[in-house]
Order: C-alpha cells, then structure tokens, then sequence
C-alpha cells in the first residue's frame, strides 16, 4: 500500500538513507502537483508551488512523530502552502489575468483516443476547474480532496482537522454546490 | 423522509455509507419522487465529470528544482545577507544576551467582561528576564506582576505578567494551549485577581512581538513563515500579520524565531470559544 510504502521510506530517510527522500517525492509528486494546481491554475506556479510543498517536507520531515501519518502530515503541509500561495497571488491580481485557455496543459492525447473525445473532455475539465475556482475554500478544498485526491473521509478529516461528521456533511453540501454550478453542463 | 433529507443522503449513498434501512426509503423516494430522481441523476453525472478528470503529467524538472532548491537554502550566505539588510544590528549587550540566551517575557492578558480595570493591582513595569534556554524547568508557582498596558499594548486589557517561566516551558514539544492556560490560571488565582478569569471564554490568542524588526523585514519573516508552508498566513499589513498555529506547535513555532535569533516577546489577548482543535491566532506585530 501507498501508505505502508511512505512509512518505510520516511523511516529510511531518518536513518540517513538519502535516496528514500526522491522515492517519497516520486511517489506523491502527482498529487501533490495536481492539488498544486488546482489552486493556482497556472502550470509554471503549480511546478514552484510543489516544490516548495517537498522543500517544507524535507526540511520538516525529521519532526514528523509518525510516519505511518505521513500522507495526512503532506497533505496538511501542501493544503497550507497552497492557501498561502493561492491568498498571495489573490492579492496580486494573478487569476484576473488569467484565461481559460491557458489553464489546460498541451492535449495529451491517449492511444486509440480520437482528438474530438481529447478536446471535449479538456473544455469540461476547463470548466470544471472554473467552477471549482469560484467555490468557497472550504467547498473547494473538500472537493479537492475526496474527489480529485481520492482521500478517505478518515484522512480528509485529519488533513483538515475536522470530525469526521463535519467532513461527510460538508462534503455533501460541497457537491450539491458543484452540481447546481454545472447545471447547464449536464 | 422529505426532499431535503433524501437530498443530504445523496453523498452517504454515492460514496455506499448508508445504512440499509436509509438506503430502503432512499430508493423508495426516488420511485416516488421524480424531481429527487432527476436531482440524484445529475448529482451522480456531476461527481462522474470531476472524477473522470486526468490528472496533469508532473513536469519532468519537478525533483530537480526541489534539490535546486533544498541546496540554496543549505546555503548560509543568502540568510546572512538577508538578516543583515532587514534586521537593524543589536546593542551589543542585547546581541550577546540575545546570544546566550533568548530574552522572553510572557504577558498574559486577563479577559474581565464585568468591566475594565476593576480588578487590576497597581501598576507596575513588565519584568523580563534573560534565561537559559537549558535551564532546569521553572517552577509554575513563582511570582507574577500585574501591569496596566501601556504604549503599544494601551489597547489591550490589563495583563498579568508572568516574570520568568515560559520559553523552556513552552519550548517543550508536548506544551499546549491548556499547558499555557493552566499557568496562566494558577498564577492569577494565587495572586487573588478577581473576575471571570476562567473557563471557555478566558482562553487567550496569541501576540508575539519580535523586537528590533523592520517594516522590511516584517515583510520578510512573513514570506519566511510563509515559505515555511506549516502555518495558514493571514493578513499582509506592515505592521501585523497573523499565523494559525495549532496549539500543540506553538513551540515549533517559536523554535522558528529562535532560529533567526529573533529576540521576541508573547502576549496573550482573550477569545471567545476556543475549541481545542481550532489553532491559535498568533499575531505577529514588530
């Protein structure tokens, strides 16, 4: 399991072994990208921004007091940095400046795919983000979490640090939102 | 069950966390009811689309600029230059105080609602005293001064300020919020202070004031904590900012000033019903 792999890794980091840190990265840099870029939008500071994310988590690693906690200790790490990043580029004007069509990445086009199925489901994704963007935090965030992370409602609850309770009510209010924002969608 | 209710299963349902008897009547509203059916029609298209979404490619260069990274902050000479530039040089005797060990000085506010000032001693300037961050533990039980606030605190209640103890105390990993408050509670019933000192709604945030520091390098300690990415930043005043600190990393929190020899003093200022999950609101003011 991810998680069991984590742990063996932080433990091996803490002895010294230098190349568990780049395994650890290989393993959560997907997400940790993605959920990077889910709150700034822009390929360049999504890049910037998960880096600092495994900065913090090199530098921090050694205080960690559990490391079967570890993915809920990264995603409680990266969700700050990437409030923080996401409040300052805020501040400076950077999503108003944005467009929808530079939020996509190039097609990345499958094998056996056609380019009309590649671009129709980029405009949804396009949208969705768009909607996304304009949610509330906290609905966005649990969006975010459950539903493009694929987090457990457990490990939801101790990223956010919420009872469980609030992170299933919350979360059903949160995609009732995102429904009714992409009603002309469906 | 009505609408509204079948409408706050819907999630409990989607992600299979319902119960059987909830599932029965859930379905048997939907046989009944085609606006809930449409509704959980396009609530499961709705989580379809967001789940269906790929996930970008990570950019090959992603590890490399970490370790970019991780080695320019290895590097000493760039926070040399910065402290140099942002932070004005010390007197030399603070600057070696500040060197053997951090002057802190904990003043801890009291919250009266009853009215302001009735309960407060005499006036009498703040003590602060130099310890060493190796000392033996102090006693919670020592003495405590009672100050009226005055220039920069002139909007604060009146605070108790307890002469020596905090930073070895609260350096400590496992030092939390009640840690502080217990302290604190001792210390201002053994002094005999009347007024709702305890309970809920005596529960101080926190105001750390780093001395000697610069509007700029205001700027820079909050881009630093900031960076540090452990803390949600609030605020981009040049003269207070705040940091959301769980009450269990106060300490660590601290420990970050302390690395940049930055000598600072806590305040504490009343909330109101503080859960002890919510973090502290550390406000940092220069």
């Amino acid at each position: 399991m991810l998680k069991d792999e984590a742990a063996e890794l932080v433990k091996a980091f803490r002895q010294g072994d230098a190349q568990a840190f780049n395994r650890l990265v290989a393993l959560y840099q997907g997400k940790v990208y993605n959920l990077a870029y889910s709150y700034v939008k822009d390929q360049e500071e999504a890049r910037d921004l998960a880096q600092d994310i495994f900065v913090t988590v090199y530098r921090s690693l050694p205080g960690l007091k559990d490391p079967a906690k570890f993915s809920s200790w990264l995603y409680q790490t990266a969700i700050n940095h990437c409030r923080n990043r996401y409040r300052r580029l805020q501040r400076r004007g950077f999503f108003e400046t944005q467009s929808l069509d530079d939020e996509e990445s190039p097609l990345q086009l499958a094998s056996g795919e056609s380019l009309e199925k590649n671009i129709e489901e980029q405009q949804t994704a396009s949208i969705l983000r768009a909607e996304l963007a304009k949610m509330p935090e906290a609905e966005k965030e649990i969006l975010i979490l459950r539903d493009l992370q694929g987090l457990s409602y457990e490990e939801i609850s101790e990223t956010l640090q919420v009872p469980l309770g609030t992170v299933k009510s919350k979360l059903n209010r949160a995609r009732l939102a995102l429904k009714q924002r992409l009603r002309h969608l469906l | 069950m009505d609408c509204e209710h079948i409408r706050s299963l819907f999630t409990a349902c989607q992600d299979r966390e319902i119960s059987p008897p909830d599932l029965l009547a859930f379905e048997a509203h939907l046989a009944a009811c085609p606006h809930c059916a449409r509704e959980w029609q396009d609530f499961r298209k709705t989580l379809r689309l967001l789940q269906e979404m790929r996930p970008l490619p990570v950019p090959s260069d992603l590890l490399p600029g970490i370790h970019e990274k991780l080695g320019q902050r290895r590097g000493k000479t760039r926070l040399q230059e910065l402290l140099q530039r942002f932070f004005p040089p010390l007197p030399t005797t603070a600057a070696s105080l500040a060197a053997a060990a951090l002057a802190v000085m904990v003043l801890i506010k009291t919250h009266d609602v009853s009215g302001p000032e009735t309960s407060v001693l005499a006036p009498s300037a703040p003590i602060a005293r130099v310890e060493p961050l190796d000392a033996q533990e102090p006693s919670l039980t020592m003495p405590v001064s009672v100050g009226q606030p005055a220039g920069d605190d002139a909007g604060f209640l009146p605070y108790a300020a307890i002469s020596r103890p905090p930073f070895p105390f609260l350096l400590k990993r496992e030092a939390t919020e009640s840690d502080l408050l217990a302290a604190w509670h001792d210390q201002v019933a053994a002094m005999g202070i009347e007024g709702p000192l305890g309970g809920p709604s005596s529960a101080p945030d926190i105001v750390v004031k780093v001395h000697h520091l610069s509007p700029e390098g205001m700027d820079w300690l909050h881009r630093r904590i900031d960076r540090e990415g452990r803390w949600q930043t609030r605020g981009d005043s040049r003269d207070r900012f705040l940091v959301l600190v769980d009450p269990g990393e106060l300490s660590a929190f601290y420990e970050l000033l302390q690395r940049q020899h930055l000598p600072f003093s806590v305040h504490s200022s009343p909330v109101f019903e503080r859960d002890a999950r919510k973090p502290l609101l550390v406000s940092v003011r220069p």
